[in-house]
C-alpha cells in the first residue's frame, strides 16, 4: 500500500501557522484512497465537517467521486494566494487535499449570530430586532427584506491587523456609479490598523480628522437599512459589529426615525415638528440664556425678566460661567448613566438630577430658570433619533455659548449662522450636507450631473 | 487648496478669539447689574429754572415673586435742564445700570402739554434701547405723584398702570391708547392730533381712575375730553368695544351695551358747496338694563330712539373740537389721503376745517333684550 | 428658471429692505419715489431677463472664463477689477449698515471693532465656501427665515394701529416727476440676478426664464418693493419719517405681539434680517473675491506648497473693512451709497450687458469658422 505523501502546500502552510495548538491536520484514508485536511480546530463547526466531508469521504466509491463531490458543495470556494489562504484557514476554512487537487471548503463555526434586538433606536411600531454581529445573518437579514436582483454584495477583505469581512451592499439600479466607485477607492485605500466596528471604520472612510457632524449614518436597524438601499445609498457591514454603515447621507436623515414611515401623517408631523423644536432648543436655548440675562435683557418678557433677574440674586458668577457649569454636571451624568449598569443608573440620575438641582438653586449658585433650562435642554437633546447627531450638538452647543458670552445677542445669531455655514460646506461623499430633499433638485446645479 | 484656506482662517480666528477672550466684558452685563426702568413721570422743575424734573419708577428685582407680600419698587426724582441730562445724573445714582428698555410708560404733566414737547420727547426717541410701543399719558395730579403712585390691585412683579393700556388687561372704551411711535408720528406729520389718557388716582381707595382724554395741540393749550365724550371718541375712532349707553325717554330707561362699531366717513368739497363730512356709524349690541319689561318686537325703536341720542352725542363731539380747532379724527389725514399731492394742500385745509359740516347718521342694531325681555 | 437664481435676487431684495433703501426712497417721498417706483419695477425685471437669457448662452462659465475666452485681456482685467470693486463696495454698505443698526440698538456699548469681529470669523468662513455650497446655504437659511418675515409682514398690514391715510398720502404723490435717485436705488434693490458673473459657474443648464417664472418674480418684488417704501410710512408717518435713519427698525419697533414668546417684534425682526444680511454680505464677497482672485494672482506667494493669494485678499477685504466701518459716519454713507446707486450701477448694467453680447457675437462667430473649416 504505497503511503501517500503529504502535500508539499501543508506542510508549508502548517509550518507558518504553528505552533498552534488547536490547528488540526489530518489524513484520511480507506482502500487506497487518500485525502488530507487542514484547519483550524476552535473556528470550523466539527458536526459539518464530520457531516459534509468525512463521512461521504468513507462512503464514497473512488477518490474521483468524492473529489467531484467536494468540488458539487455549496460553500466550497476557489483557492486563493498563500495570504490570503493562511488568513481563510484561521477564520474557519478548512483546506482539503486529493491527489494534487485542493479544495477550500467555508465551515467556520459562528456564535455570535444570534439577531439582536434594537437597542439604540428603538421605536414603538415597526421592526424590533436589529441585525447581528455576524456578517453572513446580517446579509442574509438584509437579502430577505429585500428581494431584488439588482441587490449586489461585494466582500471586501479589510486590510488591517484582524483581516475582517468588510461587505459593500448597493442596488445596481439606483446607485450613483460615481459615488460608489468613491466608496470603493476610500475602501481599497483603507490604512489602519485595526477596525472593530462600524464606528471606527467610518472615520476611516471620512479620511477628515477634525470633523463637528457624522459624514456617515451608522444604524442598527434592518428596515433603515433596506430603505436606504432603496434610496440608492451604500450599505457596509463589517463583520463582528452589530451595525452598519449607510453612505452618503445628508443632515435630514439625521433628524429622522424610522418610525416616521409607520404613522398616520398628523403624528408624522407632530412628532417631526417636535423633533426640530427639540434641536433647536437643546442647541440655542444655552447660548439664549447667555445673551439674554447679559446682553439684551430687553427682549424677555417684563415679568420673565424681573423673575430671572430676581433669581440671580446672590449667584457669584456671570451667567456663562453658570451656564458651562450646570451643563457641565448634565453632561457629566449623561455620560456617567450611559456607562454605568442599569442597575446603578437610575439611582445616579436621580441623586444627580434632582438633588444637585435643588441643592445647587438653595446655595444660591444657580438660578432656578437655569435648572429648568439645563433640564429642558438635557431632555431635548435625547430626542434627536440618531445618537451620533445628538452629540455632535452637544459639543455644537459649547461653541455657541463661547460666541454668544464673547458677542452677546449678534453674535449667536450669527454663530448660528456659522453653523448652518459649517454644515451647508460640508460632503458626504460629494453629496452636499445640507441638501434639502427637494424633487428635480438634481437637474438644476452641475455637481450632480457631473 | 481648501487645506491653506482651512488653516489660515484657523490661525486668523485664533488670535482674532484670544485677543477678543482678552478684552471680552465691554457689553457684558449680566441681568441682576442692571435695574429696570418701569416708568419715567416728567413735571416742570420748580428748582431749575426751565427744567424739568424726571421721576423714574425702578423695579428691585426679588428672588422668590410667589412670596413676596408686596411690590418692590423704588423711585428716583431729579430736577434738570433736560431729561437726557437728568437720566444720566441719575445714573450716579444707583448702583446699577439704568436699563430703558423695558420702559413702557412715560407720564407727562398737564402744565407741559401746552409748551414746546418735542424736546423732553425727543429723548426716548431719538436713543435707541427705547421701546416705541411704551404708553404715553398725562397725569391729572403731577407726574411724580402718579408715577410713584401704587394701587392696592398691584401685585408683585407686574405694573399696574400697563394693564391699563396694552388691552391684555382691563377694557373699556373710556381707556385711549396712545403709544409712542403714534405720538411720534402725529406729533411730526400735519393732519391729525394726538389725544393722550389722563392718568388720575384716588388715594383714600388707592386705586388708579383712567376715563379721561386730552387733545394735544402742539405748543398751545390743549383740550380736554370728558369722559362722555372720550368714550364716544374712543369707540368711533378704535372700535373699543364694551361700550355702555344709557338713554333716558320719557319715562323708559335703557342701557345698551354696543359689542361693534363702525364707523365710515367721506369730506365732500364739491364746487359751490359747503364741504362737509358725511359720517355713517352703525352700532351693533343688546339691552344690558331697563327699568321697564321690554318687547322684542320693538328693538327697532329702541334702535332709533339710541341712534338719535347718539348722533346728538356725536354731532356735540365734533362741533366742539371743530371749534376748538383741533382734529383728533384725522380729518386733516383723510382730506390729505384723498386728493392729489400739491403744495398747499394743508393750507386749503385749515381753511376748509373751520367751516365744514358735519353730517352724522347713527344706526343702531339691537340684536336683542339680554336672556330675559 | 432655477430656484437658485430665485433666491440670489429675493435675497438681494430682502437684505437691502432694511438697509438703505428705504431711506433714500423715503427721503424722496415727495420729489418723485412712487412713479420711479412704477418705473422701475419693469425696468428692473426686464434688465434682469436680458441679464440671465444672455447668461444662458454661457452655460457653466462666469464672467471671468467668458472674459478670458472671447476678449483681450487689456479688456478683460479692468472689467473685472472694476466689477470686484463694486460687488466688494455693495458688500461693505451692508456690513456697515448693520454694525450701526445694532449699535444702536441691540449693544450699545459693544465696541465697533467688537462687532465687526463678530461677522469676520463667520463671513470668512462663508467667503471661502464653494459657490456651490453658498447655494444650499441660502436655500435653508431662506427656508428659515422666510415664515418669520411672512409673520412680521402680515402682523404689521394687519396691525389697527397701521394707519392707511398716511399710506394714501404717500400715494398720492404719485403726479411727480420720477426721480433719478429713487430710480437707481430700486434698480439696485431688483438687481440680485447680476450676481451670476459668478454663479452661472453652477448654473449648467440655465434656461431662459419662463413667462410663468417671470410674472412670479414680477408679483413677488413688487410686494417687495411696494411694502419696502409703504410700511413704514403707514407706521411712522409721512413727514414724521423724514429724520428717521432707519425706517424699517421704527416699523417693527411699532408692532407688539400682545401674548407672544417676545413682545417686542423688532428683536425678532433685526434677528430675521441679520441673518439674511451675513447671507447677503457672503454672496457679494464670494462674488467679488472670485473676481478678483480671476485678476490677481501671485504666483510666488507661497507658504510650503500653498499658495496665499486668496488668505492675503481676505486680509485686505476685512483691513479695509474695519478702517472704513470705524471713520466712516451714516451721513458718509449715504452719500457713497447715492454715488454707487446713481453713477456706477448703469457702468455696470451697460457694462456686463455689453460685455455679454460682444462675448455671444465671438462665440457665435467662432462657431461659424468652426463649421466652414
Amino acid at each position: 500500500m504505497p503511503e501517500t505523501k503529504v502535500p508539499p502546500l501543508f506542510n508549508e502552510l502548517s509550518t507558518q501557522l504553528e505552533p498552534t495548538e488547536d490547528l488540526i491536520q489530518t489524513p484520511l484514508h480507506i482502500k487506497g484512497q487518500h485525502a488530507f485536511l487542514l484547519y483550524v480546530k476552535s473556528v470550523v463547526e466539527g458536526d459539518k465537517l464530520q457531516q459534509t466531508v468525512i463521512r461521504p469521504f468513507f462512503e464514497m466509491a473512488s477518490e474521483e467521486s468524492f473529489a467531484s463531490y467536494i468540488q458539487s458543495l455549496p460553500n466550497q470556494t476557489k483557492i486563493p494566494d498563500k495570504k490570503e489562504l493562511l488568513i481563510n484557514i484561521s477564520s474557519g476554512f478548512v483546506l482539503i487535499a486529493i491527489r494534487e487537487n485542493h479544495f477550500l471548503l467555508d465551515i467556520s463555526l459562528v456564535s455570535n449570530n444570534e439577531v439582536q434586538d434594537t437597542m439604540v433606536e428603538p421605536t414603538v411600531h415597526g421592526p424590533q430586532k436589529g441585525i447581528s454581529e455576524d456578517i453572513d445573518t446580517t446579509l442574509n437579514l438584509i437579502r430577505q427584506r429585500y428581494r431584488k436582483p439588482s441587490l449586489k454584495i461585494e466582500t471586501i477583505m479589510a486590510d488591517d491587523n484582524t483581516n475582517r469581512t468588510i461587505a459593500l451592499l448597493y442596488d445596481d439600479e439606483r446607485i450613483d456609479p460615481d459615488m460608489l466607485k468613491q466608496v470603493k477607492d476610500r475602501l481599497d485605500e483603507l490604512d489602519a490598523p485595526l477596525i472593530q466596528a462600524a464606528g471606527d471604520l467610518q472615520h476611516f472612510i471620512n479620511k477628515r480628522k477634525f470633523t463637528l457632524f457624522p459624514s456617515t449614518l451608522i444604524t442598527e436597524r434592518p428596515d433603515r437599512i433596506v430603505y436606504n438601499l432603496n434610496n440608492g445609498k451604500v450599505v457596509i457591514a463589517i463583520d463582528g459589529s452589530p451595525d452598519v454603515i449607510i453612505a452618503p447621507v445628508i443632515f435630514f436623515d439625521f433628524m429622522s426615525s424610522m418610525e416616521d414611515n409607520y404613522h398616520v401623517f398628523s403624528v408624522t408631523a407632530f412628532t417631526i415638528f417636535l423633533r426640530y423644536t427639540g434641536l433647536f432648543i437643546c442647541l440655542l436655548l444655552p447660548s439664549l440664556y447667555v445673551a439674554m440675562t447679559s446682553y439684551n435683557p430687553d427682549i424677555l418678557r417684563l415679568e420673565l425678566a424681573l423673575t430671572v433677574a430676581g433669581g440671580r440674586i446672590g449667584v457669584p458668577y456671570p451667567s456663562f460661567i453658570e451656564v458651562f457649569g450646570m451643563l457641565f454636571f448634565m453632561e457629566l451624568l449623561t455620560e456617567a448613566s450611559m456607562r454605568l449598569p442599569k442597575a446603578v443608573s437610575g439611582t445616579a440620575t436621580t441623586v444627580g438630577g434632582l438633588i444637585l438641582g435643588t441643592a445647587a438653586t438653595e446655595a444660591a449658585l444657580t438660578s432656578t430658570i437655569m435648572v429648568i433650562i439645563i433640564s429642558a435642554v438635557a431632555i431635548s437633546t435625547f430626542v434627536i433619533p440618531i445618537n451620533e447627531m445628538s452629540f455632535a450638538i452637544r459639543v455644537i452647543r459649547l461653541f455657541l455659548i463661547v460666541y454668544t458670552a464673547l458677542f452677546g445677542m449678534v453674535g449667536l445669531l450669527v454663530g448660528f449662522i456659522g453653523l448652518v455655514m459649517l454644515l451647508a460646506n460640508k460632503e458626504s461623499l460629494g453629496v452636499p450636507y445640507l441638501r434639502i430633499p427637494w424633487v428635480n433638485k438634481n437637474e438644476e446645479l452641475r455637481m450632480d450631473k457631473r | 487648496m481648501p487645506q491653506t484656506k482651512k488653516r489660515m482662517k484657523g490661525f486668523y480666528s485664533g488670535i482674532i478669539v484670544i485677543a477678543l477672550l482678552l478684552q471680552t466684558g465691554c457689553a457684558f452685563k449680566d441681568i441682576d447689574k442692571r435695574i429696570f426702568v418701569l416708568g419715567v413721570g416728567i413735571d416742570p422743575s420748580e428748582k431749575v429754572e426751565d427744567g424739568l424734573r424726571v421721576t423714574l419708577k425702578l423695579a428691585k428685582p426679588a428672588g422668590d415673586v410667589k412670596q413676596e407680600a408686596a411690590q418692590s419698587f423704588s423711585y428716583l426724582s431729579h430736577d434738570s435742564d433736560s431729561v437726557a441730562q437728568a437720566f444720566y445724573d441719575m445714573e450716579t445714582h444707583v448702583d446699577k445700570k439704568l436699563d430703558l428698555g423695558h420702559n413702557r410708560s412715560i407720564i407727562l404733566n398737564k402744565e407741559l402739554l401746552s409748551t414746546d414737547l418735542d424736546e423732553p420727547m425727543d429723548f426716548f426717541t431719538r436713543r435707541g434701547g427705547t421701546q416705541l410701543i411704551g404708553y404715553v399719558a398725562v397725569a391729572e395730579k403731577t407726574a411724580e405723584e402718579t408715577v410713584t403712585f401704587a394701587p392696592d390691585t398691584e401685585p408683585p412683579a407686574t405694573i399696574a398702570l400697563y394693564n391699563f393700556f396694552d388691552d391684555t388687561g382691563t377694557e373699556s372704551p373710556y381707556v385711549v391708547t396712545t403709544f409712542l411711535f403714534e405720538f411720534r408720528r402725529q406729533a411730526l406729520s400735519n393732519g391729525k392730533n394726538t389725544v393722550l389718557p389722563i392718568i388720575d388716582f384716588n388715594e383714600e381707595q388707592g386705586h388708579f381712575i383712567v376715563n379721561k382724554s386730552i387733545v394735544l395741540k402742539w405748543g398751545e393749550e390743549p383740550v380736554e375730553l370728558t369722559s362722555s365724550q372720550t368714550k364716544h371718541f374712543n369707540s368711533l375712532m378704535n372700535k373699543a368695544s364694551g361700550f355702555n349707553y344709557n338713554i333716558q325717554e320719557d319715562d323708559l330707561h335703557l342701557v345698551l351695551s354696543i359689542d361693534e362699531v363702525k364707523m365710515k366717513y367721506k369730506i365732500i368739497t364739491d364746487e359751490g358747496q359747503t364741504p362737509r363730512i358725511d359720517m355713517q356709524i352703525t352700532k351693533t349690541g343688546v339691552v344690558s338694563e331697563s327699568n321697564k319689561r321690554l318687547k322684542s318686537s320693538h328693538l327697532q325703536k329702541y334702535g332709533e330712539i339710541a341712534a338719535t341720542d347718539i348722533e346728538k352725542k356725536v354731532m356735540e363731539l365734533l362741533t366742539m373740537l371743530q371749534e376748538n380747532d383741533v382734529d383728533p379724527f384725522g380729518f386733516g389725514l383723510r382730506y390729505r389721503a384723498t386728493r392729489l399731492s400739491r403744495k398747499d394742500i394743508m393750507e386749503d385745509w385749515k381753511r376748509i376745517y373751520p367751516e365744514i359740516e358735519f353730517n352724522v347718521q347713527v344706526k343702531v342694531n339691537l340684536k336683542g333684550t339680554g336672556i330675559v325681555e | 428658471m432655477s430656484r437658485f437664481l430665485f433666491y440670489l435676487i429675493l435675497i438681494n431684495m430682502l437684505a437691502n429692505m432694511v438697509a438703505l433703501t428705504p431711506r433714500i426712497l423715503i427721503l424722496g417721498r415727495d420729489s418723485g419715489t412712487v412713479l420711479s417706483l412704477i418705473l422701475a419695477l419693469p425696468v428692473g425685471m426686464a434688465i434682469t431677463y436680458i441679464i440671465i437669457s444672455l447668461f444662458t448662452h454661457f452655460p457653466g462659465q462666469g464672467l471671468p472664463e467668458i472674459l478670458r475666452e472671447h476678449t483681450p485681456k487689456w479688456i478683460a482685467t479692468p472689467i473685472l477689477l472694476f466689477f470686484s470693486l463694486c460687488w466688494y463696495f455693495a458688500g461693505l454698505t451692508i456690513l456697515i449698515i448693520y454694525t450701526f443698526i445694532i449699535i444702536r440698538l441691540i449693544t450699545p456699548d459693544m465696541s465697533i471693532y467688537t462687532i465687526v469681529l463678530t461677522f469676520i470669523i463667520v463671513i470668512t468662513y462663508g467667503i471661502v465656501m464653494t459657490t456651490r455650497n453658498i447655494l444650499y446655504l441660502s436655500e435653508v437659511i431662506l427656508i428659515m427665515t422666510v415664515p418669520f418675515i411672512a409673520f412680521i409682514l402680515i402682523k404689521g398690514y394687519f396691525s389697527p394701529e397701521l394707519n392707511w391715510d398716511y399710506v394714501r398720502i404717500a400715494a398720492m404723490h404719485i403726479n411727480q416727476f420720477p426721480s433719478y435717485r429713487s430710480f437707481s436705488t430700486l434698480l439696485y434693490f431688483v438687481m440680485g440676478a447680476a450676481n451670476l458673473v459668478i454663479f452661472n459657474r453652477y448654473f449648467t443648464n440655465l434656461k431662459k426664464p419662463t413667462r410663468k417664472s417671470m410674472v412670479l418674480l414680477t408679483l413677488i418684488s413688487t410686494f417687495i418693493v411696494l411694502t419696502t417704501y409703504f410700511l413704514p410710512i403707514g407706521f411712522g408717518g409721512f413727514e414724521a419719517l423724514d429724520n428717521v435713519l432707519y425706517p424699517w427698525i421704527l416699523t417693527s419697533d411699532s408692532m407688539r405681539m400682545k401674548y407672544g414668546i417676545i413682545e417686542r417684534v423688532v428683536f425678532v425682526f433685526i434677528g430675521t434680517f441679520l441673518a439674511l444680511a451675513v447671507l447677503s454680505m457672503t454672496i457679494i464677497w464670494h462674488v467679488s473675491l472670485q473676481l478678483l482672485s480671476s485678476v490677481i494672482h501671485f504666483k510666488h506667494l507661497k507658504w510650503r506648497k500653498y499658495n496665499l493669494t486668496t488668505p492675503l485678499l481676505i486680509v485686505c477685504f476685512w483691513a479695509i473693512a474695519l478702517y472704513i466701518t470705524k471713520k466712516i459716519t451714516i451721513h458718509g454713507l449715504y452719500k457713497s451709497v447715492r454715488v454707487f446707486d446713481d453713477f456706477f450701477l448703469p457702468i455696470i448694467v451697460f457694462v456686463l450687458i455689453g460685455c455679454l453680447l460682444l462675448a455671444k457675437k465671438g462665440a457665435a462667430s467662432k462657431c461659424r469658422k468652426l463649421k466652414k473649416g
